[in-house]
């Protein structure tokens, strides 16, 4: 009994070191912010995160493109995945996760490019010999790229068209600039106005153009330069139908030497960063949006890894078919010769078939059709901003006499490319177009708007193209209530302030 | 050296209570007292009868022919004699140095001990809400796993399977559900040990879900190894547990070896295993007729150039291609015994199933030993350790494409399973659109996958007299929890094309776990009373590794590394920590008027720094007045006892690191590795509080042939962790807090009747019920409800309510899907602004009732289970029973479709890829109640002598045979792990049904 309690003694005289931190466990995987904030390492992670937002599926990386698409005229959608159904069926809810998605990845993304904005304005971390002011400077830019082309893009589709009301007074959405990464700084902000949010673009894409290389280096592709901010400059000047300016930003890319790869298929793919390519987003085989997300899972047919879900239209079919016009068609005939347009090439086996097959709601497109999804996101290249400038002009000239020369160079540059006149050179002019092609500017308009259509297809462009112009998007105007996205459920919920698009 | 340290703690404890108590302790001297026990009906002896010295924590049991001896220190008088089944009985010594006695049996077994957390109590004793199932409850049903054996036995308990795939894991609930994120799953401790249960928040289950269900936590328990389990329900009984007692506690006790009576024990048995139920789908005929309508009328007479073949038209069950007869193994052999001074359980048990889905296979191998060794009259030592390997082939869970069942559900009828050499058809023509690549036989073919849980649980314990009546005790123990996954798809199914791909990942748990008690037990007079206190230290570490590659040279080579393109590769770790000090007091006067006062201290690492540690008291008092003097004159009823309690727990399962403000890795871009802000701070994040009161009434009546009891509960969860939506303008979607009240409140009900009760006749029926009655009552402030889809949390209504627009059928007049408005007046379009409040997720009532009957060597057991009024959305309906709005293939009752000459027709018109009456709606939500036979045995025991001296019994056990619901879905007893979406189920698998033979010998 003695000996028992002389080791109960011992054992308590060893307890007595205290145990008081036996409950204080940290987290392997994750740091503090305000630490992590005040480092180069830091930030510059912080900017990758910044795009990491942008390329979520959700946006850039899918639906930019995706949603785009199924909203027009190019594509049926097929798929089991009802959210998207809804887009076809033009019949989105404010509980649809897709419109939801778009709402919440664009404002963690922002929300990324406001804590960067703040933090590089004071940052000074002396353990980081390569953080220097012109790093800084264009971290700066990519924050102020990031959310310009967000705020653009969500005020694009949950606002009613530019100039729906006199002085764009109509509801956009929120502008948020300032960062949040404590709940003090929670708010409950209202939805500005179209004129201010595009506003708020024009500026930050305008400081973006200032602050960004003309060209990254290969460690940083898929990311910004002045000429991507550029080409959101001009996307926004259409949008409010300012051809000027559009033409003039067109023009400032135009000079900034891309060109145009042989044919269209090489700028798809596998083939990265082309020489037509102005912004990309970046993904990997390693870093995609897997089978049930993304350009990939949607648009490549089952044999090439995708789901197969959007198939090609009877409208698109018809477009196709008068890419070349009858007059042009019956020239090529008498040469002897044939007109191939390599947009549409089906031949499989074919280094560069783009579809595979041209039967209505059968078809797909192979634009995407890496089978490990890593296929980028061509957001923005050459042609698009060719066509643009063709359009800006056209409409500018006050009829068709008075349109500048200028404005059929472009149109056949991209024609030229893309459709291949057997029998030489001189046989390719066969299949431009000219100021005898048409009777009016609106026809001549037409023209470039339907290049624009087969050029740019299941590019997510077709629907900002009709959108911009005012013209009917499957039978709905693009002021219909059914075009405007729903303001998301949850974000009426909690926020107060919120107002609900009409019609929802 | 932290968790050494806190080793040691309990030891400091244990010396203040030591000084405390010493004032009981005589020095004195010692007799000895012997006997024999037997039955007072039969004559025969009694083993295994527990002689206990009243006053202290002397005790010992009865040999095989009943003998005993107690050693009994002077100042001691009182000698306690039990054993399960019979009358408890006391007897005063006096001097006598042999004692013999016989026991009656006892229909109410009031002596029975229960096991509480940190200690037992007899039945007599409880005043709190403790349900109790023993082996000999159990009778010769042996579960699949040991969360089987809970469903419809005990009131309040509610279990459900999530799915017919070996080794899915089940939802427990007890007294409904008691929080909207954390997890409402009850704690589960293994004699002492809260088993590994790393999945935080609403689940209860582990590993790749794959599409949906992981895998069962408890798998690797062997249900033969159980000698009891005990619910504890109510405040007063899980207070103990603290901070991690909210959902109601679990306690699972192993066996452990009984002394002089060596028993070898052998089951074995094996049948088959089928699906209860399977889905009616269209043949190529009807499916080529449906999709050819539902093309024309929505592309005009050409179909849009969809137009399927008339003619020669293959008709393939695609059900009957990738099922199999299943069939299940199992034997095991224990054996128990040894002396009064050192004594054993040695158990083994294999167990192989093949499931009813084609290459869903499990096979199960569990041993354990236990140890007990009195080093003298004070020093006891034990140890139990069970390793135990399950290797689970599985496949696809439900809401996965690759899904056996889902997509032989979904896929084309009218597409032959194989080409004509025997290859397989990866082809679907005739039709003109794919569906995904891949079809449901290459999926069940070209896809491994393999899980394998492999569990160490160790335990070693010290108990220690150190006075006739203070005891410590203490036990360490550790749990190795290590997973691995792999599977490999190849190129030729769904997720696998074009080049194959495969996943491989460990995941290793290691808990610590120690708990230190000292127990102190007196008596004066007719004043009992003992306390426990203690101290209660829990530690979890969670490595994980994982690696993700494609492109592989050939689909026969199956590894990770055999494939050219590393996809991605995980590796994550995390802790946990908890640190509880409890007590309980116990007090008696006369043994009738019974009080328990308990309570613990919880910290933890996961709550805020503001909030680390709380309280949780509870108090339960009971009055057996049956007891009473007076009470005799009341003739038929034999006893009655009142009970009522109230308390405080906590639930802490709300994940690691909910208060700290984290920037997360894993925002990459092109490879780049990037960083985000993950989570907002709140410091002052702290745990469920669930506030309980208790109160029944236990009866028995007619000699005790009729006994049972009546409660009723109320609990009241405060401070629920809500994920407060924010404005996501802010670049956040939630914020976390301790926001939100729900209310359960229930009556639960149990009754036995022994209607006959003699040596060759017995025959029992025994039942019961329960009502659960869930109600949010408040959210943030300014908000009243919260949607989720097709869920609604809203003040008032039952957790996760059914949220949806109500379907009214076709217009008989053109075909279109109509809908009612939210005052029910027929509307045209689909609107979800007229969601209503469609139905409950709760159940009304649910239970179970069983009647056993035994006449001579025959036995007969039959179980029923069920549960009513409970709404389940059929989320594959709208894929099932869509009228073709999309490629899939459609249910036969759809053939009853709207047309020009069926007008009257149940289902809209068909148009292809528009949804005409799809859309999420009442359309899908069915009433989920039904009436299960679970189990029917009969058994016929050789007479003695047959086979030697042993005791042989055989028996023919069915599963799940018999199912009457009006539910359209392959089962209704599915759920979905969720909280708030609990029974909303998407092509769910059915439960099995199995047809075994079995022996058992008893040696």
């Amino acid at each position: 009994m003695k000996r028992q309690k002389l080791f109960m003694m011992a054992v308590v005289v060893t307890t007595f070191i205290g145990c008081g931190d036996f409950l204080v466990e940290a987290p392997q995987q994750a740091i503090d912010v305000d630490e992590a904030m005040t480092k180069g390492s830091g930030v510059r992670a912080m900017v990758t995160g910044l795009y990491s937002g942008i390329h979520s599926p959700a946006i850039a990386g899918g639906n930019y493109n995706v949603i785009a698409e199924i909203m027009a005229d190019n594509v049926l959608w097929t798929g089991s995945f009802v959210t998207y159904l809804d887009f076809h069926n033009r019949a989105m809810t404010p509980a649809n996760a897709n419109t939801t998605d778009w709402w919440t990845a664009s404002y963690f993304a922002i929300n990324r490019a406001n804590i960067i904005l703040d933090a590089v304005s004071t940052l000074v971390d002396p353990t980081d010999p390569n953080l220097t002011d012109a790093v800084k400077n264009v971290w700066r830019g990519d924050a102020y790229f990031g959310r310009g082309i967000l705020l653009f893009k969500l005020a694009f589709v949950y606002s009613k068209p530019w100039n729906f009301t006199v002085g764009n007074t109509h509801l956009a959405v929120p502008i948020r600039t300032k960062p949040v990464r404590t709940p003090t700084e929670l708010e409950n902000l209202p939805r500005n106005t179209l004129a201010q949010v595009y506003a708020q673009v024009q500026a930050d894409l305008d400081s973006a153009v200032n602050l960004l290389p003309a060209t990254r280096p290969a460690a940083e592709r898929g990311r910004a330069t002045r000429h991507a901010a550029r080409g959101y400059l001009m996307r926004l000047a259409m949008a409010k139908s300012d051809y000027a300016a559009a033409a003039n930003y067109a023009q400032q890319i135009i000079a900034g030497g891309f060109s145009l790869p042989s044919s269209p298929a090489l700028a798809f793919n596998g083939n990265k960063f082309s020489t037509e390519s102005i912004f990309e987003i970046a993904w990997t085989t390693s870093d995609n949006p897997g089978p049930n997300a993304g350009q990939v899972a949607f648009y490549a047919p089952p044999a090439n890894g995708g789901r197969g879900d959007i198939r090609i239209s009877a409208a698109y079919v018809t477009a196709v078919g008068q890419i070349i016009t009858a007059a042009q068609q019956a020239a090529v005939t008498a040469a002897g010769g044939t007109a191939t347009d390599q947009r549409v090439i089906t031949t499989a086996g074919n280094a560069n078939r783009m579809l595979n097959g041209l039967t209505a709601n059968t078809s797909a497109t192979l634009k995407f059709a890496l089978s490990d999804r890593s296929c980028n996101v061509i957001n923005m290249r050459l042609p698009e901003v060719l066509l643009t400038r063709a359009e800006a002009l056209a409409e500018q000239a006050v009829d068709l006499a008075s349109v500048p020369a200028e404005v059929y160079t472009l149109l056949n540059q991209v024609r030229r490319r893309a459709i291949l006149v057997s029998g030489g050179t001189s046989n390719q002019s066969m299949i431009d177009h000219s100021a005898a092609s048409f009777t009016t500017k609106q026809e001549l308009i037409d023209a470039i708007l339907l290049e624009r259509r087969i050029e740019l297809a299941f590019e997510g462009d077709r629907f900002y193209t009709l959108h911009r112009k005012g013209l009917s998007i499957r039978l709905l105007a693009p002021s219909d209530n059914r075009i405007t996205f729903p303001i998301p459920q949850p974000e009426v919920d909690a926020n107060p302030n919120m107002v609900q698009n009409p019609g929802y | 050296m932290r968790l050494i340290r806190v080793l040691l703690l309990p030891a400091r404890l244990g010396l203040i209570l030591l000084m405390l108590g010493s004032f009981t302790f005589l020095q004195a001297q010692e007799t000895n007292v012997r006997g024999v026990v037997t039955d007072a009906e039969t004559g025969l002896p009694l083993p295994g009868t527990t002689v206990q010295l009243v006053g202290t924590t002397i005790g010992t049991t009865t040999s095989p022919e009943g003998n005993y001896s107690i050693r009994v220190p002077s100042g001691y008088n009182i000698l306690q004699f039990s054993y399960v089944g019979y009358k408890m009985q006391r007897v005063s010594i006096e001097g006598r140095t042999v004692i013999d006695l016989a026991l009656r049996p006892d229909a109410l077994q009031l002596d029975a001990v229960v096991v509480m957390g940190y200690g037992t109590l007899s039945k007599r004793q409880v005043t709190g809400s403790v349900g109790q199932i023993s082996r000999d409850d159990m009778g010769d049903f042996v579960p699949r796993t040991v969360d089987q054996a809970l469903q419809g036995r005990i009131s309040g308990v509610q279990l459900t399977n999530a799915s017919g795939l070996l080794g899915s894991p089940s939802t427990i609930r007890i007294r409904g559900a008691a929080s909207i994120s954390a997890s409402t799953a009850p704690l589960v401790i293994v004699d002492g040990v809260p088993i590994t249960n790393p999945v935080t928040a609403g689940s209860s289950s582990i590993g790749q879900g794959a599409g949906g269900q992981g895998i069962n936590p408890l798998i690797n328990l062997d249900p033969n190894d159980i000698e009891s389990y005990e619910v504890l329900k109510d405040a007063s009984s899980a207070a103990i547990y603290g901070a991690r007692g909210s959902n109601g506690v679990i306690l699972i006790t192993t066996r452990r070896g009984r002394p002089d009576q060596q028993i070898v024990n052998v089951r074995t048995y094996t049948g088959s295993l089928t699906e209860t139920n399977r889905y009616d789908m269209m043949n190529g005929e009807e499916f080529t007729k449906i999709w050819n309508e539902a093309a024309v009328n929505r592309f005009g007479p050409t179909g849009g150039g969809l137009l399927l073949p008339t003619t020669n038209i293959v008709n393939t069950d695609w059900t009957d291609v990738v099922r199999q007869d299943g069939k299940v193994t199992e034997t095991s052999a224990s054996v128990t015994g040894g002396t009064q001074q050192t004594r054993y359980y040695i158990g083994g048990t294999y167990r192989s199933e093949d499931g009813f889905v084609r290459r869903n296979e499990l096979e199960r191998y569990s041993g354990r030993l236990s140890l007990d060794h009195s080093l003298n009259d004070q020093v006891r030592v034990g140890m139990n350790i069970s390793p135990s390997r399950t290797d689970n082939f599985r496949v696809y869970t439900e809401n996965a494409v690759a899904s056996a069942f889902t997509y032989a559900a979904l896929y084309y009828p009218n597409v032959a399973p194989r080409k004509a050499d025997g290859s397989l058809n990866l082809s679907f023509a005739p039709n003109p659109i794919g569906v995904f690549p891949g079809t449901p036989l290459s999926n069940v073919e070209g896809i491994d996958f393999k899980s394998s849980l492999t569990q160490v649980l160790s335990t070693g314990t010290l108990d220690w007299n150190i006075l006739t009546n203070l005891s410590f005790n203490t036990s360490l123990s550790v749990d190795l929890f290590q997973l691995t996954e792999s599977f490999k798809r190849a190129s030729y199914t769904t997720d696998g094309t074009p080049d194959g791909n495969a996943f491989s990942s460990s995941d290793q748990y290691v808990n610590y776990n120690i708990n230190s008690t000292l127990q102190f037990a007196d008596q004066m007079d007719d004043h009992r009373y003992s306390i426990v206190a203690g101290i209660s230290a829990v530690r979890s570490d969670n490595i994980s590794f994982s690696a993700f590659a494609r492109n592989f040279p050939t689909d026969l080579l199956k590894t990770v590394s055999s494939a050219a393109t590393p996809v991605t590769t995980g590796g994550a770790g995390t802790s946990f920590s908890f640190l509880g000090y409890l007590s309980r007091i116990t007090y008696s006067y006369m043994d009738r008027y019974l009080l328990t006062l308990s309570g613990r201290i919880d910290g933890s690492s996961r709550f805020g720094a503001d909030h680390r540690y709380g309280f949780f008291p509870a108090a339960s008092a009971g009055w057996i007045v049956s007891d009473e003097g007076w009470f005799s004159e009341f003739g038929v009823i034999d006893f009655l006892k009142l009970r009522a309690s109230m308390g405080q727990t906590g639930n802490s399962e709300i994940g690691n690191f909910p208060s700290l403000a984290l920037v997360g890795s894993g925002f990459n871009y092109n490879d780049v590795p990037g960083i985000a802000l993950s989570q907002l701070a709140n410091p002052g994040l702290r745990w469920e509080k669930t506030t309980q009161i208790d109160g029944a009434v236990e009866f028995g009546i007619l000699g005790n042939a009729v006994r049972g009891s009546v409660g009723y509960y109320s609990k009241k969860t405060s401070d629920l962790l809500l994920n407060v939506p924010v404005s996501r303008v802010n670049g956040f979607a939630t914020l976390t807090q301790n926001i939100g009240e729900m209310e359960n409140s229930g009556l639960e009900l149990e009754l036995s009747v022994d209607i006959f009760h003699s040596s060759d006749l017995r025959w029992t029926m025994s039942g019961n019920i329960s009502t659960v009655n869930n109600k949010v009552t408040k959210l943030v402030p300014g908000q009243t409800e919260i949607i989720f889809a097709n869920n609604i949390v809203r003040e008032g209504e039952p957790l996760g309510a059914w949220y949806l627009v109500r379907y009214n059928g076709p217009n008989s007049a053109n075909g279109n899907a109509t809908w009612l408005d939210t005052i029910g007046n027929v509307a045209a379009s689909y609107n979800l602004l007229n969601r209503v409040i469609a139905g409950s997720p709760f159940p009304d009532y649910f239970g179970g009732f069983t009647s056993s009957f035994a006449i001579g060597p025959i036995d007969a057991t039959i179980f029923f289970q069920f549960t009513k009024g409970n709404m389940i959305y059929r989320g594959d309906g709208s894929f099932t029973d869509s009228n073709l709005n999309s490629v899939f293939n459609q249910a036969r009752r759809q053939n009853d479709y709207w047309s020009s000459t069926n007008t009257g027709a149940a289902n809209p018109q068909p148009r292809l890829l528009l949804a005409n009456g799809s859309q999420a709606s009442t359309r899908y939500l069915e009433d989920g109640s039904y009436l299960r036979l679970k189990t029917l045995t009969v058994g016929y025991t050789l007479p003695s002598g047959f086979l030697a001296n042993m005791r042989a019994r055989v028996y023919l056990q069915g599963t799940n045979l018999w199912t009457s619901s009006k539910y359209l879905g392959m089962d209704p007893e599915v759920a979905n792990v969720g909280n708030i979406n609990q029974s909303a189920v998407f092509f769910q698998l059915p439960q099995a049904k199995t047809l075994v033979f079995g022996i058992d010998l008893t040696l």
